[in-house]
C-alpha cells in the first residue's frame, strides 16, 4: 500500500516539451518507434520500446510519482528535449530491470547511457546540459543545499507520508515533526532573505522538494493538519512564487486525476492509467 | 611443567597486548563526549574540526577522505546514545561525520566529502566527469537498497529462523557490487570516492560471521575479495583502520545495546 500511495502523482496534459519534440523527429526524415510512444504505462508481459534513437534523451517515468516529477521539473527548468515512456510500478516490465536494476523511476536514457535515482539523474542533467545551472559551484553552498537535502530525506519528506497514512494521536505527532522539519526551511528562507532556495530563481533543492508540496491537499486531508501561512510565511511566499514559474505550470499535476489515482490505490489496484483517453 | 605453561600463556597474553596497543596507537584517544559536558572551544581560524565517533561507518568515510587527501585535523568524540545539548545545537540531525571550520558547520557524510574536496581542492577524490560521478551515486544507491539493510539487521542480531533469509537476501544484494566491480578499485585504477565510501562496511565483514555466521567467500566474490587486499595496502586505509577482533568486540557491546564507544582508550 505505501509504495501504491507513494507514486501518487499524475499529469494527464502532454507536456509542451514533449509536443516540440515530435516535429524535431519528423524533420529528420525518419519516424522511428519513439515518435509512437504511448502515454499508457508498460506492464509486467509488456515488449521493450525500441531503445531512444541518437541524441535523443528519454525519461523512463510514471505519472504519479513524486520522484519522477523532480526530474520532469528540472528538464522544464533546463528547457531540455525528451521523450516519455511510462512505466506500471505495480507490475514493473521485466525489460525495465535490465536497464536499471533497481527497476525505479525516473531513469534516463541518453546515447547508450543510464541514469536513475531522482537527484542523480537532475545532478547529471544540470551538468552535462547548458541552460541556467541549478547547483551552486561554491563549496559551501552546495553543502547547505546538501544539508537540507538530508533532512528533507530524513525528517520532511516521511512525515509528509506519515501524517496522510495516519490518524488520530499518530498523526497529530507526525504532524509536529513535519512542522518541525519545515522549520529549517522557513529559516534557510529568513537567512537567505531570497524568494527561492536557490536565490533569486529556483534550484536544485527547489525543484527536488516542489512535488509534495504541490500534493499538499491531497496529503494533509485533514483540517486539523493543514499547514498556516502565519506559522511558515516565507514558505507561504515561496509556494505562491513557485507557482508563477513557467516549469512549474508545464508539468504540473492534474489534482482531481491525481485524487482519482488515489481512489483506485487505496481500493487495492491502482490504475497507473487512470484520465488517459482509448488513443493514448 | 606447571611453571612452563605458566610463562606459555603469559608471552602469548603479551603478544595480544602488543598488536591490540598498536591498533589503537594511530587513533584519536580522545573519550566520546556526553550530554552535560562543556561545549569543546571553536578549533582556531582557519582549522578543521571533525564530530565523530570512533566505530562509525559513516564518519570513517569522511576521514578516509581526510587521510587521503593529507588534511590536518582535530576529532572532537561524541557519545550517540547519551548526545550533548551542544552537538544538538550545531546539528539538527544529530549524527556524525560533522565537520566545523571557521564557525561553519557540515554534516552528512556524502556531503562533508564533496564540500572536503571543494574546500581543499587538492588531490580531489570526488570524480570530475559528470556520468561518472553518477555512476558511483549510482552504485551507493545500489548497496543502499539491495545491501545495506540486510547487512544492518544481520550485524544487529536477526532471529535464529530469520536469518537465512536475511542472508541470502545480503548475499543476493553483494552480487550486484560484485558485478560494479570491473576495476583494481571502483574508481579505476586508484582508489577514489566510491572505494572510501564503501570500504567502512567491508572492513567489517568479520561482524557478518561472528554475529550471523555469514561468510563472504572467495570464491563467490573474487572481485570483491581482490578489492578488499588492496584496500587494506593502503596508507589512508591503515590510518582508520580497527582490526576484526576490535570490530567485534565493539559489536557485541552494540548488540547489548551498550555500545562502547570508548573500547579500548586507556583509562
Amino acid at each position: 500500500m505505501a509504495n501504491t500511495i507513494r507514486t501518487f502523482f499524475a499529469t494527464t496534459r502532454p507536456t509542451t516539451l514533449q509536443a516540440t519534440t515530435l516535429p524535431a523527429l519528423r524533420r529528420s526524415g525518419s519516424t522511428p518507434a519513439s515518435t509512437m510512444l504511448p502515454k499508457k504505462a508498460f506492464k509486467t508481459g509488456s515488449t521493450a520500446p525500441e531503445p531512444p534513437a541518437p541524441g535523443v534523451l528519454r525519461l523512463i517515468s510514471s505519472r504519479f510519482c513524486p520522484y519522477a516529477h523532480r526530474t520532469r521539473l528540472v528538464l522544464a527548468a533546463k528547457g531540455i528535449d525528451y521523450e516519455t515512456v511510462n512505466v506500471c510500478l505495480k507490475d514493473r516490465p521485466e525489460w525495465f530491470f535490465a536497464i536499471n536494476p533497481l527497476a525505479k523511476v525516473p531513469t534516463l536514457q541518453h546515447d547508450g547511457k543510464v541514469v536513475y535515482e531522482s537527484l542523480v539523474c537532475n545532478e547529471y542533467l544540470d551538468r552535462v546540459f547548458p541552460g541556467r545551472k541549478l547547483l551552486p559551484e561554491e563549496p559551501l553552498e552546495k553543502a547547505r543545499i546538501g544539508m537540507l537535502q538530508a533532512i528533507w530525506d530524513a525528517k520532511t519528506q516521511p512525515n509528509f507520508m506519515k501524517v496522510n497514512m495516519s490518524k488520530g494521536e499518530e498523526q497529530l505527532k507526525a504532524f509536529v515533526a513535519l512542522k518541525e522539519g519545515l522549520t529549517l526551511f522557513e529559516n534557510h528562507l529568513v537567512t537567505s532573505g531570497t524568494p527561492f532556495f536557490g536565490g533569486d530563481q529556483p534550484g536544485f533543492l527547489d525543484y527536488s522538494i516542489w512535488p509534495w508540496f504541490e500534493l499538499r491537499d491531497l496529503l494533509l486531508v485533514n483540517d486539523v493538519v493543514k499547514l498556516q501561512e502565519v506559522e511558515f510565511p516565507k514558505l507561504f511566499a515561496w509556494l505562491s512564487a513557485m507557482y508563477d514559474r513557467p516549469e512549474v505550470k508545464t508539468v504540473a499535476f492534474d489534482l482531481d486525476v491525481f485524487a482519482k489515482y488515489v481512489a483506485t490505490a487505496i481500493a487495492g489496484n491502482p490504475d497507473s492509467d487512470i484520465g488517459l483517453g482509448d488513443s493514448d | 611443567m606447571f611453571i612452563i605453561s605458566r610463562f606459555r600463556v603469559q608471552a602469548r597474553f603479551s603478544v595480544f597486548c602488543r598488536r591490540y596497543s598498536q591498533t589503537f596507537a594511530n587513533m584519536s584517544s580522545e573519550r566520546a563526549l556526553k550530554r552535560g559536558s562543556a561545549c569543546p572551544p571553536p578549533h582556531g581560524p582557519g582549522k578543521l574540526r571533525l564530530y565523530s565517533m570512533r566505530f562509525c561507518t559513516y564518519a570513517q568515510r569522511t576521514r578516509l577522505f581526510l587521510a587521503a587527501k593529507g588534511i590536518e585535523y582535530e576529532t572532537i568524540n561524541i557519545h550517540l546514545r547519551e548526545k550533548p545539548e551542544w552537538f544538538l545545537e550545531k546539528t539538527p540531525i544529530g549524527k556524525v561525520p560533522v565537520l566545523e571550520k571557521d564557525g561553519k558547520i557540515v554534516y552528512e557524510s556524502l556531503v562533508c566529502n564533496e564540500y572536503l574536496d571543494g574546500i581543499y581542492p587538492d588531490k580531489c577524490i570526488t570524480p570530475r566527469d559528470p556520468l561518472e560521478k553518477a555512476r558511483q551515486s549510482m552504485v551507493l544507491a545500489l548497496w543502499d537498497t539491495k545491501v545495506a539493510g540486510f547487512y544492518s539487521k544481520l550485524v544487529r542480531g536477526t532471529k535464529e529462523d530469520e536469518r537465512p533469509a536475511v542472508a541470502k537476501q545480503f548475499v543476493d544484494g553483494l552480487q550486484y557490487i560484485e558485478n560494479a566491480l570491473t576495476q583494481p578499485f571502483f574508481s579505476g585504477d586508484k582508489a577514489g570516492a566510491l572505494d572510501y565510501n564503501l570500504w567502512p562496511w567491508f572492513e567489517r565483514f568479520s561482524m557478518l560471521k561472528n554475529c550471523a555466521g555469514v561468510e563472504v567467500s572467495a570464491d563467490k566474490f573474487p572481485k570483491l575479495t581482490a578489492w578488499m587486499g588492496r584496500m587494506l595496502e593502503l596508507p589512508e586505509v591503515k590510518a582508520c583502520f580497527f582490526s576484526p577482533e576490535v570490530h567485534d568486540q565493539y559489536g557485541k557491546t552494540l548488540l547489548a545495546g551498550k555500545s562502547d564507544y570508548d573500547l579500548g582508550l586507556e583509562e
